[in-house]
């Protein structure tokens, strides 16, 4: 555990982890707080606007929305291009023989990184918001597994975008990838709200799977950079 | 051995042990033993049956563009692994790929760190990969080398060619290694850094007391030839040429003469270069006596004659008229 965690630190930037893992979080919780307190005033003001009842799950995509994009954006910034072919940013880790165990540990702390803020990150916006599942008689088992649901459809679609613009080493590439990863998010956070664990249930085998997946695609397309083709 | 240019007389300074005269070829331990290396491509094919790279010396591997020499560089570093033969490292009979790796320093052309990393990082780096890296020599070299702004903030995608070879340069000057790799460490770099690159190859090798190697690969012959006292001639994936400076100097000879004895002269010359005024060429020493009669004058060559003469020999290329 303490390897890995020296290998996170050593390939990433102190930026990067102060954005990613502080700065960003902070700056969504607070606009959802900020936005939690505007809407409690309109809901005051308005009844019409309290009838709609959508508002708060609209947060909730968008809570989701900006983190995934700017997970995306910083990991550019970190790692842009680290699985691209016929390039060799990877030069001085093959030189060493734990180089490439190490960047694996790297990337898995990462994978961690970015499940506990898929996770943390829409409930806490909740918390912050007061309209954490159970307050003002909101129902408490649906509405868990409705945010579950959004948390890890969430984990899943970062990972398929981190994953799939690190094959390349431009960042448009990856924002327009991004583009469409929003209407995967927008289709999981809509079904999830009538059927909230059963895409809770692939949302999970989804991301295990992705992990997984990606994780090795990239061991093996540095492993693979060893050898001419 | 007689004191030649510098090559043969830091030759005989620094490891005088180790080579002992046979019948003029000199005999010497290695530090990497190769038997056998193939690897085949679509054009051509690197093949070597016997490589062996001088302990204790500064070796150039020379050739054209395509000859080879960044393949048998990284096959040599384990950066390559598709290949046939067997290399054997330092002598040791059980060879442990990460103890190695430890012992040898590469470098190579392009990009070798990750281009959003700052020098700070990369020092962090190499200390987390390799053991013996010392991160007061890694500053201090960047320092001397003027590598960024030196608060080790600038990144090396801002950094320009010639500042990131020596980036790379630091990294492995700054390791306590036994055998530095470098892949054309000369060519981005300006006249000034080039001679500062042969005295950091000199002060290297001259820490090590006769243990530790240099091999480099290069086109600049010239600007590395004080430097280089063993010389490997690739040329079409085989080493055409080999030996040691001073014995390749007695072996090719400059020659000199008049125009009017250009044409018999180039029966005899290993390669010719003619014009209305003269000619010259080199001439193997062997074949010296069979310019008796013409008014040569014959010289030493220059390790980046005898380099062109032999690759010339060897190419496949057609060079202009």
């Amino acid at each position: 555990m303490k390897k890995t965690v020296k290998c996170y630190r050593t390939f990433t930037d102190f930026r990067y982890r102060l954005l990613l893992i502080v700065v960003v979080p902070a700056a969504i919780l607070g606009l959802r707080a900020g936005a939690g307190i505007w809407i409690g005033d309109r809901y005051a003001a308005n009844a019409a606007l309290a009838a709609g009842g959508m508002t708060e799950e609209i947060l909730d995509f968008l809570c989701c929305l900006f983190l995934m994009l700017f997970d995306l954006l910083l990991d550019y910034l970190a790692f842009g291009g680290i699985a691209a072919k016929g390039t060799d940013h990877l030069g001085c880790l093959k030189t060493s023989a734990r180089g490439i165990p190490a960047m694996a540990a790297t990337m898995r702390a990462d994978q961690v990184r970015r499940l506990v803020e898929s996770v943390a990150v829409p409930l806490l916006g909740r918390v912050v918001s007061g309209t954490f599942p159970g307050a003002q008689g909101i129902r408490k088992a649906e509405e868990i597994g409705y945010l579950l649901a959004v948390s890890v459809s969430l984990y899943f679609v970062s990972t398929l975008a981190v994953s799939v613009a690190r094959y390349w080493e431009k960042l448009e590439i990856g924002m327009s990838l991004a583009g469409l990863l929003i209407i995967v998010l927008g289709v999981f956070w809509a079904v999830g709200q009538f059927w909230p664990w059963a895409v809770l249930a692939a949302a999970a085998s989804l991301s295990a799977g992705a992990s997984v997946f990606f994780y090795r695609k990239m061991i093996g397309r540095w492993e693979e950079s060893f050898y001419d083709k | 051995m007689r004191p030649g240019r510098c090559g043969g007389y830091r030759m005989q300074q620094r490891a005088p042990q180790k080579a002992a005269e046979c019948e003029g070829n000199v005999e010497f331990t290695s530090v990497i033993n190769g038997a056998n290396i193939c690897k085949k491509f679509k054009n051509f094919t690197l093949d070597i049956p016997e490589f062996r790279i001088p302990k204790g010396f500064a070796t150039a591997l020379v050739g054209e563009n395509g000859a080879g020499k960044t393949t048998l560089m990284n096959i040599l570093a384990g950066v390559r692994l598709d290949y046939q033969g067997k290399l054997e490292y330092f002598d040791e009979r059980e060879q442990n790929v990460e103890k190695v790796k430890e012992r040898l320093g590469y470098t190579a052309p392009g990009l070798y760190f990750m281009p959003q990393w700052s020098i700070r990082q990369v020092e962090e780096v190499c200390g987390l990969l390799f053991d013996r890296f010392d991160r007061e020599k890694f500053r201090d070299i960047c320092g001397k080398l003027n590598i960024g702004d030196g608060d080790g903030k600038k990144t090396v995608a801002k950094l320009s060619d010639g500042n990131r070879m020596k980036l790379m340069l630091a990294s492995v000057l700054a390791r306590e290694t036994d055998c530095l790799l470098l892949d054309e460490p000369a060519s981005p770099l300006d006249p000034l850094m080039r001679d500062g690159l042969c005295q950091m190859i000199r002060e290297y090798l001259e820490s090590g007391d006769g243990e530790r190697s240099v091999f480099f690969s290069t086109h600049n012959v010239s600007d590395m030839e004080n430097v280089t006292d063993y010389c490997m001639i690739l040329e079409r994936g085989r080493i055409v040429e080999q030996g040691f400076v001073e014995e390749l100097k007695e072996k090719y000879l400059l020659v000199k003469g008049e125009h009017c004895d250009a044409e018999a002269a180039k029966q005899v010359l290993y390669s010719f270069s003619g014009s209305s005024y003269g000619f010259e060429g080199i001439c193997l020493a062997k074949d010296l006596d069979r310019l008796a009669g013409m008014d040569v004058k014959v010289e030493t060559a220059t390790l980046s004659q005898i380099s062109v003469a032999v690759m010339k020999a060897y190419t496949g290329l057609q060079l202009m008229a």
